[in-house]
């Protein structure tokens, strides 16, 4: 069990190194603009290292769902505004 | 049931009142980060020359030191709920000193990326964007320290609950500063 528990923190932090590594390539190949790969690669890598956190470091898997979803949402919310920071300048230069 | 007789927030792990302070400051930040993504959806290239100043690969660098710190909470917790004995004590405290030692670097890493910003090359006129950037980075910069406060505290005295408390403030600066860092580095 404790074992297992060990196991479950260290692949959740090779994953967060994986997706930050990823997020930060993607970065340092554009200076200007993120291209639409690029910048769905850099919120969809954060918003699952958010989630990991949540689950996996906060012990959140284990706690009742209503917490869970209240604060899976919570964090979504935050990932739209970051999501919005991104794209909205985009839309609102197409209109 | 990690807290009964706490109504709702009986099934969180860590002191109840820990996770007050925790949802109210996750909405603090969720409130700044909509407000950013207002003001940058009205100046995009203002914001664009400010985003472009910065260090991105150097807010990497720290977003891998956090998180790593994060995972020495983790084991610190882990450590704390197995039997009580010397070495159940030992493995704890070196697990919260890990965790320490890498906020310090964190705080350490951010001065540095502070001097070279300010301090060694011309500030491009982005006042909104720099503003946001002090703003939030200074913000969360304050978690840290204080989150470093409480890992001494653990540290010095490692009960199981007061660890599992401390290592979920901890997170929660972990989690903030995982949204922050794309948020001012890499969505542009």
């Amino acid at each position: 069990m404790h074992h297992d528990l060990q196991r479950r923190r260290w692949r959740t932090w090779a994953l967060l190194m994986l997706m930050t590594l990823l997020a930060m390539a993607s970065g340092a190949l554009h200076r200007g603009e993120l291209p639409w790969w690029g910048l769905t690669l850099v919120i969809g890598a954060s918003l699952i290292k958010a989630q990991q956190i949540l689950a996996n470091y906060l012990d959140l898997r284990i706690a009742p769902s209503a917490w869970r979803g209240g604060l899976l949402i919570m964090v979504g919310v935050m990932g739209l505004c970051l999501a919005a920071a991104g794209l909205l300048p985009r839309w609102l230069a197409m209109d | 049931m990690p807290n009964p007789g706490w109504g709702p927030l009986s099934g969180l792990p860590g002191n109840p009142l820990m996770w007050v302070l925790i949802l109210s400051e996750l909405l603090v930040f969720a409130a700044f980060f909509g407000v950013f993504a207002w003001h940058r959806a009205n100046a995009p290239q203002s914001f664009l020359l400010g985003q472009q100043h910065l260090a991105p690969l150097i807010g990497g660098l720290n977003t891998l030191v956090l998180l790593t710190s994060g995972l020495a909470a983790a084991l610190a917790v882990d450590a704390s709920r197995q039997p009580p004995s010397a070495r159940q004590r030992r493995r704890t405290r070196q697990r919260l000193w890990i965790a320490m030692a890498l906020g310090i670097l964190f705080c350490v890493i951010k001065a540095f990326e502070y001097h070279l910003e300010f301090f060694t090359s011309p500030i491009p006129n982005s006042v909104t964007f720099f503003t946001f950037y002090i703003g939030l980075t200074g913000f969360h910069a304050a978690h840290v320290i204080f989150g470093l406060c409480l890992l001494a505290i653990a540290a010095w005295r490692p009960h199981p609950h007061t660890v599992e408390t401390v290592a979920a403030f901890w997170h929660m600066v972990d989690l903030v500063w995982v949204l922050l860092y794309p948020l001012l580095y890499l969505v542009r």
